[in-house]
């Protein structure tokens, strides 16, 4: 919900929207004899650019038009290029799919739009309407995102009721605005408990997730804390620069304090988010390990940030797999298991044969 | 034929398990075997993931088992003269060079486009909006205004109304542009100012009328103003801003919102030193079409910087240097010394 789903990758898929509890458990369970089988991502910045600026210019060209199949390229990339026990994800999205979830997405919008502007009561109706139907979007949404990915030829699946995602999406959706964002991080919880709870599967085998809402609220607490701290700093480091240079007073210098405070304290949620939300999922009988650190996210982002804003976006593809990199390098499946008789073990299921093609509302919506 | 042959990790497509086997091209068709893996396939049969710089390629077989190729290098090399080759576009994104000059056609095509492009682009589509569209954009605009520092005029009515008589009783020097409404407003905040929206609607502070020494200069400030009209400046201003922010989201899109919303708007926040000009002639033309001597818009502009500059002097701009250090006021003294010169023709 925080950021654009589109920017990042499977990996980062599955990663998204997370950061990292006070650091994993310590304790290496119930002593495995099998050894981590760590996460890697083989791209690199100098080939994802190639692949930025084509797509960025054929997309530009077609005035949009192009973007799903730039998306569809941009994953491929990203899924293909991360690896864990030998062998790597794939990708399997049509851009068709794709252009159709962004055609009803901005039919939504435009909607959303035109009704604001004829009356009141239009508007209300809009308002509940899209209510009722994006549990069902974002649900399908899931289920194309799961379906269109695979390991080892194995295709993840989502098997979420629609109940479910009607008491998750529209139920904590309201009780958000209810509370004025207090249940965000209780929201955040539920939709990952969905996800992982209700049904993601990686051929018949499922994923559990056992993170409490306790545990989120304290990482946007601390996330909060972060910010207010930088903010504070940077606000002395301003008002000490403007009486040098009495270029600007605070006032005008003040909401950019807050900005910059804000993004810096990003590194910290990302981080955290990340360890909290591996660090409590499961995959049949193997565990996660997430060790993502404050310092070094906070180094990459503001590297990424200084030479972004420096080379006026260039740099950005760079940026990406560099982060990205970061993030999968310190993920690791801790084994429960033989990892090869595991695999042996790990079937397709039969009854989703088929599945791939035969869905009418193949569409890919993000939030 | 090709005894080329490369290495490769075969998924049945059933299980997660992997089998090592070999693959070479025969014909038309791949084979590959290892272990007790045995498969020969039509290449028409098959899928061969995109080739993307140096990431391991994968052959898709039509029941679901992959076949996954790390060595992509020696791959090319037993495809080459299979249909399933890459083709020249794939290898593009591979060459330093082809990356390089689509990097520089990306960088002209951007500064072409924006210098050249855009204001094009922004013009034709402002002539082609009906009067509706400009009214809704008009609409919108006034609220900002009302929010914005602009209190209602303390002007006298009679005062207002004389104001709007005159400049309704001048005829535009060509075209049909027409002042849809004056609005007055105070704003100590903003001081002599004088804006015309999309719709023709124009909005003229107190402190302007009260700087003004005759109504000459009020009738070549709103000349001016109703210039940026037939013109469709501000249009043109709303267009150019919606198509930068456009470019910037495709382009910064998942970088932050935030940025790229700041750098549209700075983009778009001001007219151009080409739109003030052609305004400028406009109400050239428009003063000498209704008698006016052009020089009452020069003496009214040179008071305005005048002011303008004393009170950023006396410390009340101080709050707002950050917008100033943005808002390129170009050249005042030029469009002066224009406006007069205009005259001695």
């Amino acid at each position: 919900m925080t950021g654009n789903t589109d920017s990042t990758p499977f990996p980062s898929a599955l990663l998204r929207d997370e950061t990292s509890a006070p650091a994993f458990p310590h304790t290496p369970e119930p002593k495995t004899a099998h050894a981590p089988e760590p996460v890697s991502f083989s791209g690199t910045g100098a080939e994802y650019f190639g692949i930025w600026l084509v797509n960025l210019v054929l997309t530009i060209i077609t005035l949009g038009v192009y973007s799903p199949w730039a998306k569809v390229r941009r994953l491929q990339y990203f899924y293909s290029n991360t690896w864990v026990a030998g062998a790597n994800f794939a990708y399997h999205g049509t851009p068709k799919a794709i252009l159709v979830g962004r055609a009803v997405g901005l039919l939504l919008l435009a909607l959303y739009n035109f009704a604001s502007t004829i009356s009141v009561y239009l508007f209300a109706l809009v308002l509940i309407g899209l209510a009722l139907i994006l549990p069902w979007l974002l649900r399908r949404s899931t289920i194309f995102r799961a379906r269109n990915a695979s390991y080892r030829s194995i295709r993840f699946r989502f098997l979420g009721t629609k109940a479910n995602a009607y008491k998750t999406y529209l139920g904590w959706g309201i009780a958000m605005i209810v509370s004025l964002g207090l249940a965000a991080p209780a929201f955040a919880q539920r939709v990952r408990s969905y996800h992982f709870n209700d049904g993601l599967h990686l051929g018949t085998t499922p994923f559990r997730f056992t993170a409490t809402a306790r545990q989120f609220y304290g990482i946007w607490a601390s996330a909060a804390l972060a910010w207010l701290g930088f903010a504070f700093v940077l606000s002395i480091i301003f008002a000490v620069g403007a009486g040098v240079t009495g270029l600007a007073t605070m006032t005008t210098v003040l909401p950019f304090v807050l900005l910059a405070a804000f993004w810096l304290s990003r590194a910290h949620y990302v981080a955290r988010m990340q360890n909290l939300l591996w660090n409590h999922t499961t995959l049949g009988p193997h565990r996660f390990l997430s060790t993502a650190e404050v310092m070094p996210m906070f180094r990459i982002m503001l590297k990424n940030a200084v030479f972004t804003v420096l080379t006026l976006g260039l740099y950005r593809p760079y940026a990406v797999v560099h982060l990205t990199k970061y993030r999968l390098a310190s993920l690791s499946i801790l084994p429960g298991a033989a990892l090869d008789e595991f695999l042996a073990q790990t079937e397709r299921d039969a009854s989703a044969i088929g599945e791939e093609t035969a869905d009418l509302f193949d569409l890919e919506i993000s939030l | 034929m090709n005894a080329r042959t490369v290495d490769g990790d075969y998924f049945d497509g059933v299980h997660a398990k992997s089998h090592r086997v070999q693959l070479w091209i025969e014909g038309d068709a791949l084979n590959l075997s290892g272990g007790d893996i045995n498969r020969h396939e039509k290449l028409a049969t098959l899928n061969l993931s995109e080739p993307l710089g140096a990431t391991a390629r994968t052959f898709s077989f039509s029941d679901g088992a992959t076949v996954l190729v790390r060595d992509v290098g020696s791959l090319e090399l037993m495809l080459a003269a299979t249909p399933l080759a890459s083709t020249l576009t794939d290898r593009a994104h591979k060459k330093k060079g082809w990356v390089f000059a689509a990097f520089a056609a990306f960088v002209g095509a951007v500064a072409l486009g924006y210098s050249i492009g855009l204001p094009w682009a922004t013009r034709q589509i402002a002539h082609t909006l009906s009067p509706k569209v400009l009214d809704a954009i008009g609409a919108g605009a006034i609220g900002v205004f009302d929010q914005a520092g602009f209190a209602p005029s303390k002007l006298p009515e009679a005062r207002r109304a004389e104001i709007t008589r005159s400049f309704s009783a001048l005829k535009p020097p060509f075209g049909n542009a027409k002042a849809k409404q004056i609005l007055f407003r105070s704003s100590p905040e903003h001081g002599p100012n004088a804006v015309a929206l999309p719709d023709g609607t124009m909005v003229v502070t107190d402190e302007l009328v009260a700087i003004a020494q005759n109504d000459q200069q009020i009738m070549g400030v709103l000349s001016h103003e109703l210039g940026h009209v037939h013109y469709r400046h501000g249009a043109q201003n709303v267009i150019s801003g919606a198509i930068i922010a456009g470019f910037l989201g495709a382009y910064l899109g998942d970088f932050s919102t935030v940025v790229t919303g700041a750098a549209a708007t700075l983009a778009a926040s001001h007219y151009s030193r080409d739109a003030e000009r052609e305004a400028d002639n406009y109400a050239i033309a428009m003063m000498q079409a209704n008698a006016i001597p052009p020089r009452a818009l020069a003496a009214l502009l040179a008071r305005m910087d005048h002011a303008y500059r004393a009170k950023k002097k006396a410390g009340e701009a101080d709050q707002r240097n950050f917008e100033d250090y943005f808002s390129s006021h170009p050249g005042t003294a030029e469009r002066i010394a224009h406006i007069e010169g205009s005259e001695k023709k």
